[in-house]
């Protein structure tokens, strides 16, 4: 398990994480478990905010919740697919949420990661996330 | 109208000439009064016609002159007897007077008006003489002229049979016995022959030596005799005796005719009895039983025409010895037709004893129909009543199963509030987890921050446990009224809805007034407030709203406090603002709109705490105002 995280943290971290959550209390909690993966994290809390943040910097992946005020996680992720073809884009979505996945499919979403968040979960998602950029090196 | 007649009394007292006037008016007559013989002459010289005259013998001046001026002016006269002296009285009655009524008997009143009235009837009176001698003739028809009857004179029995042929409104015969051609018991034999007078009244007139013819014609239908010679008073007593006696049987048979169509034409059914067998009845009884001849039920009992038992489950004959033996005057009872239809009848039984017997008469009133309509009514009602009860079940079920759906809905609604609520500490919570472990896997354990975030962990939990708390005062039965301010009770509901509406971005404006308390059952109206926020919820989400709101305020007058509520999602269309406290009517697309979440606030706000909620709209949206009574004694008074 520590050799799996070493190797995440070997890829992860110079990259710079996108992370999008309106409640300020889970965003801070959630933050802090990312930081522990990514040194560099651009963190806002709407879509519009995120949109705006990602064009500004080099973000290498998007975790972002998808009820929000202003703009949702599924708005986001046809903006910024439209910015970007490639970058991945994770919603964090509770069990009951799945009635959306069509249109976010559709909006270009790359993957789901179920809330509450689990750590075994986020490990094997960021695990193959590094697998990816290794392949791409 | 017939004209009146008019009577004239002649009488020195006025007190005396009332007390006829006011025995004779009653009989048809005009009368007047006059005191004295000129006052008399004075009145006839106004050529008035008078039909009568009553002569005061003692209290008038000359009597004896007045009955003759009266007389010669052809007035019947009738003397009134007092205390004069008896051999003027004697004399006057020989002259043609009526007769005499004595003042000073008791029954004067009665001979008076008797007497009036006898010679008002014998004017309508025809009487038949029949006799050889002229002279008697003229003397028997002087007597009865002065009694005002018609008169019709015959020579013999031959003649006389003529007459009677022709006139048939004769009403008694005076035949003298010897006459040549027909005597008068051939003549007594021939009319009573005749089927028109076999009971007109005759009277024989026969010499005292002729015992036996009296008897012969006697034996032959005569009613009576009389002597030659006979005195005046003797006369008037048989012909007035003979002409009663055909009156009272005349009576007697108008009486047993008007009493036998009684019995026989009577609508109603009626019968004799005796010794619980039938004598006699009516057509109505033979028709009631569908008999053809009275011998089919002359000689039987009323049990030959019973079933065996009576509606009520009773054995007829048990029952019949008990309505005999205790006297039943009235009773309903069953009986069967000739074709074995059962009847109902009513029935009015009467003991009386004719000639020593004892005989009872019985009325049936058929009363099947009424009965079967009265039957009919009774299981109606018995069914109206079911049906009432039925329909009233359903209602109180269906306005149960409308709550339990509401509920239902409401605890749907509460869940996915509570849900939405938990979904962030619990993210917290993990996502701390997360970090904890992570640092221990990685042996970056520091004291400190451990003991820091498990204190973030407890407060998260805490938070959550108080949010459990919140929802289940919803749900809970509740009992009493308690006091409350306007502000916590909005505070309090925006603190369940309240994230859920800050996620949807939409933004609740609180327009702060001076605080209103009020006594009211709490969550009740919670409920109600939670329910109009969800419903504005809903509608800013279905119409996209951007900068959506929900504005609220409160305000109070000298009853009520009123809550009001308004969003801006455009309101309700004006068709449908009257409809939408109906149970059901929903307007909302999604499958959670039960329709009931607006029908339960009216009802809770209405019927439970007493006050009123109602909508509007306004320039923006919808305004739901709630009014709460601030004096609660109505709902008090309900514990």
């Amino acid at each position: 398990m520590n050799d799996t995280v070493e190797y995440i943290l070997s890829y992860c971290n110079n990259l710079e994480l996108l992370y999008v959550e309106d409640n300020e209390e889970a965003r801070e909690f959630t933050m802090e478990l990312l930081s522990r993966f990514f040194n560099k994290i651009a963190v806002c809390k709407n879509g519009q905010e995120a949109v705006e943040l990602f064009k500004v910097k080099n973000i290498s992946l998007i975790l972002s919740d998808i009820n929000m005020p202003k703009m949702d996680g599924i708005e986001m992720s046809k903006k910024i697919r439209n910015l970007n073809s490639d970058v991945p884009i994770v919603l964090l979505s509770a069990h009951n949420e799945y009635s959306f996945k069509d249109s976010a499919n559709h909006a270009g979403v790359t993957d789901y990661l179920e809330k509450p968040l689990k750590l075994s979960r986020l490990i094997e998602f960021l695990t193959s996330f590094a697998n990816e950029k290794i392949g791409e090196k | 109208m017939l004209k009146k007649k008019t009577a004239i009394i002649v009488e020195e007292s006025k007190t005396i000439q009332l007390y006829y006037k006011n025995l004779i008016t009653p009989l048809g007559y005009e009368v007047l009064s006059v005191s004295s013989f000129k006052e008399l002459k004075n009145l006839l010289k106004e050529n008035i016609s008078v039909d009568l005259a009553l002569i005061s013998l003692d209290n008038s001046d000359n009597p004896e002159s007045v009955v003759k001026f009266v007389l010669r002016k052809r007035i019947t006269i009738i003397l009134l007897s007092g205390e004069e002296d008896p051999k003027i009285r004697k004399k006057l009655v020989k002259e043609d007077v009526v007769d005499y009524i004595d003042k000073l008997s008791v029954s004067n009143a009665d001979d008076t008006v008797k007497l009036v009235k006898r010679l008002d009837i014998n004017q309508h009176e025809t009487i038949l003489i029949v006799d050889d001698s002229a002279l008697f003739r003229s003397l028997i028809s002087n007597l009865l002229q002065k009694h005002k009857f018609n008169i019709i004179e015959a020579e013999d029995g031959q003649k006389a049979l003529d007459i009677l042929n022709e006139n048939t409104n004769i009403n008694l015969i005076i035949t003298d016995y010897d006459m040549p051609n027909m005597n008068g018991l051939e003549l007594i034999k021939n009319v009573r022959n005749n089927y028109n007078f076999k009971d007109t009244p005759m009277i024989v007139i026969s010499s005292i030596d002729a015992q036996s013819t009296i008897v012969d014609c006697m034996k032959h239908g005569a009613n009576d005799y009389l002597h030659k010679p006979f005195s005046n008073g003797e006369f008037y007593s048989r012909l007035y005796i003979t002409l009663s006696y055909k009156e009272n049987l005349d009576l007697l048979a108008e009486q047993k005719e008007v009493y036998e169509t009684l019995f026989y034409q009577s609508a109603n059914a009626t019968l004799l009895m005796k010794n619980s067998i039938f004598t006699d009845c009516n057509n109505a009884a033979l028709k009631l039983l569908k008999l053809k001849s009275k011998s089919d039920i002359i000689n039987k009992s009323p049990m030959d025409f019973s079933p065996k038992f009576q509606p009520d489950g009773q054995l007829s004959s048990a029952k019949k010895d008990i309505i005999v033996n205790t006297n039943v005057t009235r009773f309903e009872w069953e009986y069967l037709t000739l074709d074995s239809e059962h009847i109902m009848v009513d029935v009015i039984r009467t003991k009386f004893i004719i000639k020593g017997e004892e005989v009872t008469h019985v009325v049936w009133h058929d009363i099947t129909t009424m009965k079967k309509l009265e039957n009919d009514l009774e299981s109606l009602n018995i069914s109206l009543e079911q049906r009432v009860k039925k329909e009233v079940k359903k209602n109180e079920e269906q306005s149960s199963h409308m709550l339990q759906q509401s509920r239902l809905a409401q605890m749907g609604e509460m869940i996915s509030m509570i849900a939405h609520q938990w979904r962030q500490p619990l993210a917290s919570i993990s996502a701390i987890s997360g970090t904890l472990t992570l640092d221990i896997m990685m042996d970056q354990y520091k004291e400190e921050f451990f003991k820091k975030r498990l204190e973030s962990i407890n407060e998260l939990s805490q938070h959550l446990s108080s949010t459990i708390d919140d929802f289940r005062g919803f749900f809970k039965e509740e009992k009493s009224i308690q006091k409350i301010t306007i502000k916590e009770l909005i505070n309090s509901s925006i603190g369940i809805i309240g994230p859920t509406l800050q996620t949807k971005n939409i933004k609740i404006k609180l327009d702060v007034n001076e605080d209103i308390s009020v006594n009211t059952y709490i969550n009740e109206v919670k409920q109600v407030i939670l329910n109009i926020l969800k419903n504005a919820e809903d509608i800013i989400q279905e119409k996209e709203i951007k900068d959506a709101y929900i504005y609220i305020s409160w305000h109070k007058d000298e009853e009520y406090a009123y809550l009001v509520l308004e969003d801006n999602a455009g309101g309700v269309p004006e068709d449908i603002l009257n409809k939408i406290f109906e149970p059901y009517f929903s307007t909302k697309t999604s499958k959670d709109g039960t329709g009931l979440g607006l029908y339960m606030s009216k009802t809770i706000i209405e019927d439970h705490c007493k006050g009123t909620l109602k909508v509007k709209n306004s320039d923006f949206g919808a305004t739901f105002t709630i009014a709460l009574p601030m004096s609660n004694q109505e709902i008090q008074n309900e514990q």
